[in-house]
């Protein structure tokens, strides 16, 4: 088992955990922080899949792919937490059931 | 190479505008958003023109070209998206000249995240690359999520708030999938994905993942939920960008993809498996649309409905069986009306709520004398999205009827009758209440002009479109995936 | 052999996926970020493990730094928020999921699916790792990384930096609600100050060696950005008055100009080229202007993220729309 391979399979792993978490929290603000682990997970598997040969050259497209998904990733994690603040600032409520929102 | 280079303008021209008008306040933001969105409009036609006089277009960014750079190209599905988005982007556009206040918070922003979202629109419709087509995805996800919370209610934030941890969810289904797809194959070009992709295990994970995200952002039944609350809460003319544009982008990707990329793949079963769900939108929006007290909500769910319909193509269109072309045919045309007829309902609904500051439906009584234009322009709309002829809606339908009956799956064709019902009974539960006489002393009121007449033009358009059907056939069966039937009007007519 | 990497690898993969657990487990959310972080910082290692040293750099920094940040900013500012109002638990562990079986079955099917589809089209494709280092020289650098994001997939990176700057503009549009309130700014200590004062030239000083060292080592504008977004949120944090509101026009310019840079220099030399075409001969220079532009941009749009999640971005005087 290569040293890739392991990297790959670990962030295959690590985004379902990241999944799991996403459905299943109904805290928001811990939502959101499942999926950052989702996106890492993938992050991972990508740049692993990067070192795929052996002793063949490490390609760096999937490099540049990952930096432009790691960026992509914090805007959009921003937004979510600026959404989340606004809307814990206008009902109180951190999750989405109706009966907390007073 | 040089003549080309006009297929990238209109995504530069919004990008560069929109970040001009960031940097820029005061007087000039009327002047330059106008400019903004005739040149944008401009351009995008243009590339349209050009595609259907001569041929493709194709542009390799920074001349690497496939498979190291990222290849742009326009053929004659893109020329019809960057038709359509020039027309009701711009209709948008001079409608929220006067939409927002002058010189006020949410104009100074409104402006330049909506030029960047229609950049990146244009930039969807032209990608010829998959990784590419997330970033401008992300590009109008990203645009369209502030524009909602724009509107600053409760309902909007929550709406915003909700839409963004599902588009995220489908991003990054999506972007799996691609890592998958390189992996395997080692190109992200689209068409040379297309020519080197086998069926096997890891082709199918990914298609699955890509095909899944995308469904969540298009809000195909059963993860529309979130769908209805967003574009029902957001400021009037970005509900019609969202249910105009934004949804018929997500469907263009997943169109793109099936027809272009994985034609190598048995997809038999899943085309039944999405029409079922295609069904499922068609009957259950079109409920709910019945249902809805406010007229924003009621359109949405419409647009539940309506895009049922599209995801019909995947089963109708079977290119195993001689004329089924239609239902390509017919699937883009409906898109095409549906956009425009969404935008103009809910650019109405804007003019309705500007006026009487809700949007009520039972409180509406008699809004149809007191506003006759935009109640024809709704009118008008409606019968685009009940499908009755002229409509583009009617030759739409139509043409997905006859491919259901072509292929043998009448059940389809059942169900898009239904689904015609029930647009005709919601459609007609508020035209009702337009056009019963107001209370004897209701106070007179007045539309703003500009509003009012942006909202007929796009009204008049959706109605005439099926009299432009050659023209719009004609465009679309530049470089098409399906050998296009061609198209007689007076055939359909009785 | 007297170390072995492979049992390296494996308890670095054991303990990524335990820290994960850990992070999404924690009863405390607080802790949960922190571990967070900690876990980016071992993500980093591991990339460098796979030869990505530019990606464990930007790793470090933004996906573990800035996020964590963000968070914490998000976080510290509904726990001020709460404990003005009514106090309400929120402290929900796993618990409270609805339908967690099926859940539950459905990660399990969907983790094992993906791990199969990886299993099975490993190693087949080469991908472009020859392509682009063969025409590496025609780009203008020399490190393959800043290779393929400034100059093979340049477009992707300028609607990246597009999509920074929506964010940056999302922010504003969500920032200013109802309830108004500055961060109490607390009591400034001599330490953090001295450490301010030395921290910020040098991290200043930092993100230009990076940008500069990128076109041959590991480096780059979005490291060197987040640098700066770093040292953005340390001088927040330390209670300096950043200029970080959109109403003053050199702030939209900082925000806006690494964008706008990026966008004028693939028009400029659109002449008789592609867009993003540059001239071999003087590739390596706009790469430069490009780079060194986006990385202030990109500092100060991070800055104004954090402010946004952490509510500094809105000024009493500020006007209030329709």
């Amino acid at each position: 088992m290569s040293t890739s391979l392991i990297y790959a399979l670990t962030g295959i792993v690590i985004a379902g955990l990241g999944l799991f978490h996403y459905l299943s929290q109904r805290n928001i603000l811990r939502k959101i922080l499942a999926g950052n682990f989702i996106g890492t997970g993938i992050f991972l598997f990508l740049v692993s899949s990067a070192a795929r040969q052996v002793d063949g050259p490490i390609d760096p497209v999937p490099h540049a792919l990952v930096l432009t998904g790691i960026v992509v990733a914090v805007s959009a994690t921003a937004l979510l937490l600026a959404l989340v603040c606004r809307y814990h600032d206008e009902t109180g409520s951190l999750t989405f059931d109706e009966e907390n929102d007073e | 190479m040089t003549h080309s280079s006009i297929l990238i303008w209109p995504v530069l021209l919004p990008l560069f505008l929109g970040t001009v008008m960031f940097l820029i306040r005061g007087r000039s933001v009327l002047l330059l958003s106008l400019a903004a969105a005739v040149g944008t409009a401009l351009t995008s036609f243009n590339v349209c023109r050009i595609v259907h006089q001569s041929s493709t277009l194709i542009h390799e960014v920074g001349g690497w070209g496939a498979p190291l750079g990222i290849v742009l190209r326009a053929d004659g599905l893109t020329a019809v998206m960057l038709g359509l988005s020039g027309l009701v982007g711009l209709v948008i556009s001079v409608y929220s000249l006067t939409y927002f206040k002058s010189n006020s918070r949410k104009e100074h922003l409104f402006w330049p995240i909506w030029l960047l979202l229609w950049g990146g629109l244009n930039g969807l419709f032209i990608s010829g690359d998959i990784f590419n087509l997330y970033v401008t995805l992300e590009l109008v996800s990203l645009g369209a999520i502030p524009l909602i919370a724009l509107a600053g209610t409760r309902n909007a934030i929550k709406a915003s708030l909700r839409y963004l941890l599902l588009a995220l969810l489908g991003s990054m289904s999506y972007l799996f999938g691609v890592g998958l797809l390189y992996m395997r194959f080692g190109v992200l070009d689209l068409v040379m994905l297309g020519n080197v992709i086998t069926p096997d295990f890891t082709a199918y994970v990914a298609l699955a993942l890509m095909i899944g995200g995308l469904i969540i952002k298009a809000a195909l039944f059963p993860m529309h939920f979130w769908l209805p609350p967003a574009h029902s809460s957001a400021p009037a003319p970005v509900s019609a960008a969202l249910s105009g544009l934004v949804v018929t982008a997500s469907f263009y990707a997943i169109a793109r993809l099936w027809f272009y990329a994985f034609p190598a793949l048995e997809l038999a079963k899943l085309s039944q498996l999405i029409g079922l769900l295609g069904c499922g939108a068609i009957l259950w929006g079109g409920w709910q649309a019945i249902r809805q007290e406010r007229l924003k909500t009621l359109v949405a769910y419409s647009t539940v409905s309506q895009i049922g319909y599209l995801f019909l193509v995947f089963p109708l269109c079977n290119t195993a069986v001689e004329g089924s072309g239609i239902a390509w045919s017919g699937c883009i045309l409906f898109a095409v009306s549906h956009a425009i007829a969404k935008a103009c309902a809910f650019l109405a609904a804007g003019v309705f709520i500007k006026v009487y500051g809700h949007d009520s439906i039972s409180k509406l009584r008699g809004a149809g004398r007191q506003l006759p234009m935009v109640t024809l322009a709704f009118a008008l709309a409606g019968v685009s999205l009940m499908g009755l002829p002229p409509s583009g809606g009617f030759f739409g339908k139509w043409m997905l009827l006859k491919a259901a009956f072509v292929t043998g799956q009448w059940g389809y064709g059942v169900v898009m009758v239904c689904g015609g019902l029930l647009a005709f009974c919601y459609i007609f539960r508020v035209l009702e209440q337009f056009m019963t006489a107001p209370d004897e002393n209701a106070p007179k009121v007045k539309a703003p002009a500009v509003m009012t007449y942006s909202v007929l033009l796009l009204a008049v358009a959706a109605v005439s479109l099926g009299f432009f059907t050659p023209v719009l056939l004609s465009v679309l069966g530049v470089d098409s995936p399906v050998s296009l039937v061609s198209f007689a009007p007076e055939a359909l007519l009785p | 052999m007297l170390f072995d990497w492979l049992s390296f690898d494996l308890l670095l993969a054991i303990a990524l996926i335990a820290l994960a657990v850990a992070a999404l487990r924690a009863r405390d959310l607080f802790k949960g970020i922190v571990i967070f972080m900690l876990f980016g910082l071992l993500v980093a290692i591991a990339w460098v493990r796979v030869h990505a040293p530019d990606l464990a750099l930007a790793e470090a920094a933004i996906g573990s730094g800035i996020t964590g940040a963000l968070f914490l900013g998000a976080l510290s500012r509904i726990e001020r928020k709460k404990k003005s109002t009514a106090p309400a638990r929120l402290e929900n562990p796993v618990g409270g999921s609805t339908s967690g079986a099926w859940t539950v079955l459905l990660t399990i099917v969907l983790t094992v699916q993906l791990a199969l589809a990886v299993l099975r089209g490993w190693g087949y494709s080469d991908g472009l790792a020859d392509e682009a280092l063969s025409r590496i020289d025609e780009s203008g650098v020399i490190n393959p990384v800043t290779a393929v994001i400034l100059n093979f997939r340049a477009y992707d990176t300028l609607l990246e930096i597009g999509v920074l700057l929506l964010a940056a503009l999302g922010v504003y549009a969500i920032g200013e609600g109802p309830t108004v309130r500055n961060l109490q700014r607390t009591s400034r200590s001599e330490v953090l100050e001295t450490f301010v004062h030395l921290l910020t030239p040098m991290i200043v000083l930092t993100a230009g060696y990076l940008v500069w060292v990128g076109y041959k080592e590991p480096g780059g504008a979005f490291q060197a950005g987040a640098l700066l977004g770093g040292a953005g949120v340390v001088l927040l944090l330390s209670g300096r008055e950043l200029p970080v509101h959109a109403a003053r026009p050199g702030v939209r310019i900082v925000l806006g100009g690494g964008f706008l840079v990026f966008l004028l220099a693939g028009l400029a030399v659109m002449q008789d080229r592609a867009f993003l075409e540059y001239p071999r001969a003087s590739a390596k220079y706009i790469i430069l202007i490009i780079e060194l532009a986006c990385t202030v941009s990109i500092g100060a749009i991070l800055t104004v993220l954090f402010a946004g999640c952490a509510n500094l971005l809105t000024t009493p005087s500020e006007e209030e729309g329709t």
